[in-house]
């Protein structure tokens, strides 16, 4: 009986526990998932507007990139929506497209663009969209050197709808220098009434191997010209050395080990192998004393 | 005076188990062997087309094979801490069952490391651990550790073997093949049991059975610290080493009872493994459920006190979508030991070996909680990321490899059983018979 006993128990516990490890897929039959749609344009330095969305789903976890969902972007005016193209996410579930400036798209107040992003929705995600809107605008990078200091200078221009270009004037621009992870800034300049603006290149930045570096001067998220960027390419950064071959030092990250971790690792491996050794000696000492029982007997 | 002395009739009693192998034996090898084979098949399917096979993706590296490798190194580490501790401190009732800890220590230790190789993606990159290994790593520790872990092992199980394979060697009514009865004569060194080599031996093997404790507390804890020196949610722990030791030790008092109960049916050990010795050993199994469930409270309650963004959504995670594994894993697990070996009605062969199934089960499961859930929800979640990135669920291919991970260490266990006694003869005294009623009053 307590066999019987003993075995529904362990029956119902294998039973549990079988498929546990299977039964972790996502819920069947849920409500579709929120979607987030961010849309932003950027005025690039070749006279073109980037549309540019990133579409995310929401869930418990977290937020997931929503890959190969059919973004559309439209014109909007006065009358009805323009449609200027559909672009599939990629893996980050960016839709990104670039469009000439010179176009026939209608402009609201103020000379601005007004675009739109929509995503229709699907089976499980739900549907979103977002405006944006901006004027024409480009912004040129140069670099000059005075009197041994070097300076960074940028003009900025705006389209209007007559075709004629204007300075863009009184207006704050970051400069940036992209990084492995993120654009780090370097500084901040305030374009005049001329639509331009100059200031001090940092000393101690670090470029590449060979000092080159790519700056970036950009406006963000403007009332009126949105985003708005621009780069160039200059060797005036500090050589990148990852390591100073001349003087190596002993940390967590670098090839030699700090010298505690050597002695307490060299300590502990004597000990233990010097335990082994013992313990073999003590072998070959059975061996040799059952070979002298043999010869006296 | 010579040790080895007229202890023929236990040796008659043990020398079935060597000489012949039953149908049911061989049916069992067979199967076992089958078994292998469909992981060596798995083994070609992943090689040949990679690890996409596999369920393991960018966000979740390390899946079943991880875990499996972490539940053998641990029942390894307990069989060398029970078998270690039980000869330091002289346990008279440890004879019987001393060499099943022996075995299962350096069979699991032989086969956890394997899991280590299928998860490597590039095998030719294997040598650069050893050519341009860096000492601050723990991956480097682990490989020192474990490799000093294996010898000392081995050292400590041929020590404990060496009074048996003279035994086995002077047995002259033994009926095997030459070439074993030529191994059983180098292998016993020539050893007659005189007073000088009970000295030596029993020396070597005091220090070896001190030894081996120590580097089972330390390999295991530097495997604990491969997971807690990074900053990952539910690994960056201190407690990670003692947890994973006790873990570890908690297991393999599970294995050890199961091997027990096969043994004992099998080879007919009713007279030598009684209750006493299943009681025993399942006291030191309730103690450890007692220490493994405080240390899984502790580290758990801390983190969800804590209430960071990452430990929240682990935990989150553990409790809806884990639910199930997490009640049997850390409730179940600890309760049904408690509860069978607490009460002393409960305490049968039956119950205390299917308590410490239960425990097995559990314990595989803590592993894999500990691993899974937390890779599925990173601090820095990876770029590009997709969601069948993110949900691990294995393939036949990694259960295949995990069903031939089991089947080889049975299959170890059996032939190891085929050339040495299951049971310590050289320890063992013909002791009036004890009887599990007389033991229950």
């Amino acid at each position: 009986m307590k066999t019987i006993k003993s075995g529904i128990l362990l029956f119902v516990t294998l039973f549990l526990g079988n498929g546990l490890v299977f039964a972790q897929s996502g819920d069947e039959g849920a409500e579709p998932a929120r979607t987030i749609l961010r849309f932003t344009c950027i005025n690039t330095s070749d006279d073109s507007i980037q549309l540019k969305s990133t579409l995310t789903v929401r869930r418990d976890e977290g937020s997931m990139n929503l890959a190969n969902a059919l973004v559309q972007y439209f014109a909007v005016g006065s009358e009805e929506d323009v449609l200027i193209s559909e672009v599939k996410t990629n893996y980050q579930g960016i839709a990104s497209i670039k469009i000439p400036t010179l176009n026939s798209f209608p402009r609201g107040e103020m000379d601005l663009f007004n675009f739109k992003a929509v995503y229709e929705g699907a089976e499980k995600y739900e549907s979103s969209e977002s405006e944006f809107s901006l004027k024409p605008a480009k912004l040129k990078v140069s670099f000059y050197e005075e009197d041994s200091v070097r300076y960074v200078k940028v003009e900025g221009t705006q389209l209007n709808i007559d075709g004629t270009e204007t300075p863009l004037a009184e207006t704050d621009v970051n400069l940036l220098v992209p990084k492995m992870f993120s654009m780090l800034k370097i500084a901040e300049l305030y374009l005049d009434e001329t639509g331009i603006g100059s200031t001090e290149f940092p000393a101690d930045i670090i470029g590449d191997s060979l000092g080159n570096l790519t700056v970036v001067a950009s406006i963000e998220e403007n009332d009126i010209y949105g985003n708005v960027r621009a780069s160039a390419d200059n060797n005036w950064g500090l050589q990148k050395h990852l390591i100073s071959p001349d003087r190596p030092s002993r940390e967590l990250w670098t090839p030699i080990a700090p010298l505690w971790m050597i002695i307490t690792l060299i300590i502990m491996l004597a000990g233990v192998w010097g335990h082994y050794v013992y313990a073999v000696v003590q072998l070959f000492r059975i061996k040799k004393s059952a070979k002298a029982n043999e010869h006296k007997s | 005076m010579s040790e080895i002395i007229s202890s023929d009739k236990l040796l008659k009693e043990f020398a079935p188990q060597i000489e012949r192998t039953s149908l049911v034996g061989k049916i069992w090898i067979i199967f076992l062997i089958a078994v292998i084979f469909l992981g060596a098949f798995a083994l070609y399917w992943q090689i040949s087309r990679g690890h996409i096979v596999t369920g393991m993706r960018e966000n979740v590296v390390w899946g079943v094979y991880i875990v499996n490798f972490i539940f053998f190194m641990g029942i390894s580490y307990a069989g060398a801490l029970i078998s270690g501790s039980l000869h330091l401190f002289h346990a008279g009732w440890r004879k019987p069952i001393i060499r099943m800890a022996e075995f299962i220590t350096i069979i699991s230790l032989l086969i956890g490391p394997v899991f280590i190789m299928l998860c490597i993606g590039r095998l030719d990159r294997l040598p650069n651990l050893v050519l341009f290994g860096r000492i601050q790593s723990p991956i480097t520790w682990d490989v020192i550790a474990i490799s000093t872990d294996i010898v000392g092992c081995l050292l400590f199980l041929y020590l404990a073997l060496l009074r048996d394979l003279a035994k086995m060697r002077d047995f002259t009514e033994l009926k095997v093949p030459k070439w074993k009865k030529k191994m059983y004569k180098i292998l016993a060194l020539g050893y007659t049991g005189t007073a000088e080599q009970q000295i030596m031996l029993k020396r070597a093997t005091d220090i070896m059975a001190g030894m081996v404790i120590a580097i089972a507390i330390i390999v295991y804890s530097v495997l604990a610290w491969i997971f807690s020196v990074t900053l990952q949610p539910g690994w960056h722990s201190t407690i990670f080493g003692p947890y994973f030791v006790i873990a570890a030790v908690y297991s393999g008092s599970g294995v050890l009872i199961v091997a027990m109960y096969i043994f004992r049916k099998t080879y007919h050990l009713e007279e030598h493994i009684t209750l006493k010795h299943f009681v025993n050993v399942g006291v030191i199994m309730l103690v450890l459920a007692a220490f493994f469930g405080y240390f899984t409270f502790s580290e758990y309650l801390t983190k969800w006190y804590g209430s960071q963004k990452n430990d929240e959504q682990l935990i989150g995670i553990l409790f809806k979508d884990y639910y199930l594994m997490f009640i049997l894993s850390n409730y179940v697990g600890v309760l049904v030991p408690l509860i069978v070996v607490g009460f002393k009605k409960l305490r049968t062969i039956n119950n205390i070996t299917i308590s410490a199934v239960i425990v097995i089960i559990a314990l595989w499961l803590n592993r894999y909680l500990i691993v899974v859930p937390t890779l599925e929800s990173p601090y820095l979640p990876i770029q590009d990321s997709r969601e069948a990135w993110v949900h691990y669920s294995a393939t036949w291919v990694e259960w295949s490899l995990t069903a031939a991970g089991v089947a080889m260490f049975c299959l170890l266990f059996t032939l190891a059983s085929k050339l040495i006694p299951i049971v310590q003869v050289s320890d063992l005294k013909e002791e009036p018979k004890q009887v599990d009623d007389i033991y229950m009053k």
